[in-house]
């Protein structure tokens, strides 16, 4: 069973400001499972209007004047609460911040009411050239400033709260802190909430040969806004296994263990079933998310039980 | 290497550098060293990422073009085309603009001379589809005044002309449409061609030589009077009743954004 | 507007723009949206909106790495080896010569 969309659970960290006035906003994500919004699943999830909690954009996708695109945006978001999940801003850029593109995500966040806009701990954007990936970022001091003061530019811009999403990397950084280290100092010195991408925690983990549920301990609750789930691929390099972040494929369960305990530990928070290459049909997108559902109907029986209140 | 830490601008100018030219391992100094999978393994992946997804993004926008030439040629076109190339925004808007020109120059496709017009077409079909929208012209519009030939009508933001010396619309639908593409015979061409959305949908028409002309004069920004005039010229038979029905039904002309005649310099965006 | 054009002329022309624009608009108003079986439409095609191309239609943003393994640095034959054997070209059809093309890797 898919937890429906709840318009009467605190949203604090899942929806707007506005949110904070006791009521959620009709915009707001619920604490439920959501999936990835693929184009080739517009017509059926008109037609057939799954139970499923929310879904979530690449914001680039959106960044065009009008056409089909909006159309069927504009037709999914009468029924469904959105999230906006931008790809291409480069926060992490040293250069200056591009707002006009930081723009084009506030025109967005405002014609689809969004209830979470997120992007990346990560870089895409040198010289005037946009790679197309999210390429790491060394966690020092320096980088730390410059990060977070794009976060608060963007959040300026945007004119409320974003979520930054820890990355896939495949080489390790000359770092002067942790990456969770990073990404809390980053939270608490820009009022930004995290985004926590369990995949991309046990890829990097794994390739790096670090410790997943430690790097999870690290995270408190009161910043996490939402969760990524998402498939990776194991690409045998000299006989090591190298973990790539395609999100071509099911969740594996190393994945789903750690987001359960996540989970159990923070309190039930929007989560996001992520598939990109070689999409399946939504049925398959929509079994992943009542796994996920699973875990979060789990997570808050556990929070009832323990009565305790989150955020 | 034992050097200081870079900048964070020095970092990423090496790690740039080092993307873009896969002999050179220089970037390779920025990270920890790595005990079982040797570093440079592991940068070809962001290698990997950002050329397969370039192309990979090259070959949503001209799926005409790749089936033409197949998968293994196009790719390595577009990796050839990437080293000028690279995008420049964000949202890849605008990206792959020049890949039309690229093929017209590019030898080993000499001998599939309307490749870059497959591609043209390609682009415009794309820029129809993401362009904004607008009212269409009504019938209201046309008919304000007494004299209409200095009405300046407009196209509607989707809406472009192409032009080729080939049969480049058949050879576009068949290759993005049929399980097997049909035989095309080259001498079949030339085509002027109108590329619009209509609601939702981007449609093309074929137009006839007149109907180019008139079509032509309004993307200049002329007035109906100049329009009709110039496809009179190209075209004795030049059905003027067609061409408003054209106008008024395709969805392919907007509102006009003045009904005098006197203020029309408008020039299509 | 071409000045050697003579006033006649261009009133002439004025009255043939707009009877052809009154006749245009009154076919049209009787006609159904889809009646556009005549003139420049004839040839006019649509592509159907649940097509698949407009699914990813240049989209290509991803927060996504790829495992499709497509970095090679070997030379390729780059011959055309697609559908553009059907068509018939000046030159004959699908025979065309292999040019060796060595590919920065």
């Amino acid at each position: 069973m898919t937890i429906p969309p709840s318009h009467d659970a605190p949203a604090s960290s899942a929806g707007s400001g506005r949110s904070r006035l006791g009521r959620p906003t009709p915009a707001a994500c619920p604490r439920a499972a959501g999936v990835g919004l693929k184009a080739d699943h517009y017509r059926e999830i008109l037609d057939t209007r799954p139970a499923i909690g929310w879904f979530e954009v690449h914001a680039e996708n959106f960044m065009g004047a009008g056409g089909a695109p909006h159309r069927y945006l504009t037709a999914i978001r009468e029924h469904y609460p959105l999230s906006l999940h931008g790809v291409g801003l480069s926060l992490g850029s040293a250069g200056p911040l591009d707002r006009a593109h930081a723009k084009r995500l506030r025109a967005l966040v405002d014609r689809y009411e969004t209830g979470l806009v997120s992007e990346h701990l990560a870089w895409s954007r040198h010289d005037g050239i946009h790679f197309n990936d999210l390429l790491p970022v060394p966690l020092t001091e320096e980088a730390l400033d410059i990060v977070a003061e794009h976060v608060e530019e963007t959040q300026d811009i945007l004119g409320r709260r974003m979520l930054i999403e820890n990355p896939s990397t495949y080489v390790a950084t000359r770092d002067e802190m942790s990456e969770t280290e990073f990404l809390v100092a980053l939270a608490r010195r820009t009022g930004c909430g995290l985004l926590v991408d369990v995949n991309n925690v046990y890829v990097s983990s794994m390739n790096h040969g670090r410790d997943a549920a430690a790097w999870l301990d690290a995270i408190t609750a009161d910043l996490v806004g939402e969760i990524h789930l998402a498939g990776h691929a194991v690409e045998m390099v000299e006989g090591e296994a190298l973990r790539i972040d395609d999100h071509g494929s099911r969740v594996s369960p190393e994945v789903f263990e750690l987001c359960g305990r996540f989970l159990d530990r923070v309190g039930p928070v929007p989560t996001l079933i992520e598939w990109d290459s070689d999409v399946p049909p939504l049925s398959v997108l929509l079994e992943e998310a009542s796994k996920a559902d699973k875990l979060l109907l789990r997570a808050q029986a556990q929070a009832a039980m323990m009565g305790r209140a989150h955020d | 290497m034992t050097d200081a830490r870079p900048s964070l601008a020095d970092f990423q100018a090496r790690f740039a550098a080092s993307l873009r030219k896969p002999e050179d391992g220089s970037a390779l100094s920025l990270f920890s060293p790595s005990e079982r999978i040797p570093l440079a393994r592991r940068f070809d992946v962001y290698r990997n990422n950002v050329h397969a997804s370039l192309v990979d993004a090259l070959a949503d926008i001209f799926p005409a073009v790749e089936r033409l030439v197949g998968r293994d040629f196009f790719r390595a076109s577009a990796r050839l085309f990437l080293a000028d190339s690279m995008p420049s925004l964000g949202t890849l808007m605008g990206f792959g603009d020049g890949f039309p020109e690229f093929l017209d120059r590019f030898e080993p496709a000499a001998r599939l001379p309307y490749l870059g017009d497959v591609a043209r077409l390609e682009l415009l079909w794309l820029a129809a589809y993401h362009a904004g929208e607008a009212p269409p012209v009504d019938p209201g519009a046309l008919q304000a005044g007494d004299d209409p030939s200095g009405l300046c009508l407009r196209f509607h933001p989707s809406a472009a002309l192409l032009s080729s010396s080939w049969p480049v619309f058949q050879i576009w639908r068949s290759n993005r449409e049929d399980a097997e593409v049909m035989p095309i015979d080259l001498d079949t061409g030339p085509d002027f061609l109108m590329v619009f959305r209509s609601g939702g949908e981007v449609r093309i028409a074929s137009l006839d030589l007149g109907m180019h002309a008139f079509c032509e004069k309004f993307a200049a920004g002329a007035a109906l009077g100049d329009a009709a005039e110039a496809a009179a010229a190209v075209d004795t038979d030049f059905d003027l009743v067609a061409a408003f029905r054209f106008i008024l039904s395709s969805g392919a002309f907007a509102a006009p954004l003045s009904e005098r005649g006197d203020t029309c310099h408008v020039q299509h965006l | 507007m071409s000045k050697t054009l003579s006033r006649s002329t261009l009133a002439r022309s004025s009255l043939a723009i707009a009877g052809a624009l009154t006749a245009a608009i009154s076919l049209s108003a009787a006609a159904h949206a889809d009646d556009m079986g005549k003139g420049a439409m004839e040839k006019c095609y649509g592509v159907a909106m649940a097509g698949h191309n407009d699914c990813k239609a240049g989209a290509g943003t991803t927060c996504a790495g790829t495992s499709t393994l497509d970095y090679q640095g070997n030379a390729w034959k780059l011959v055309p080896a697609g559908t553009c054997a059907s068509i018939e070209t000046p030159y004959g059809n699908g025979s065309l010569d292999p040019k060796d093309t060595q590919l920065p890797s």
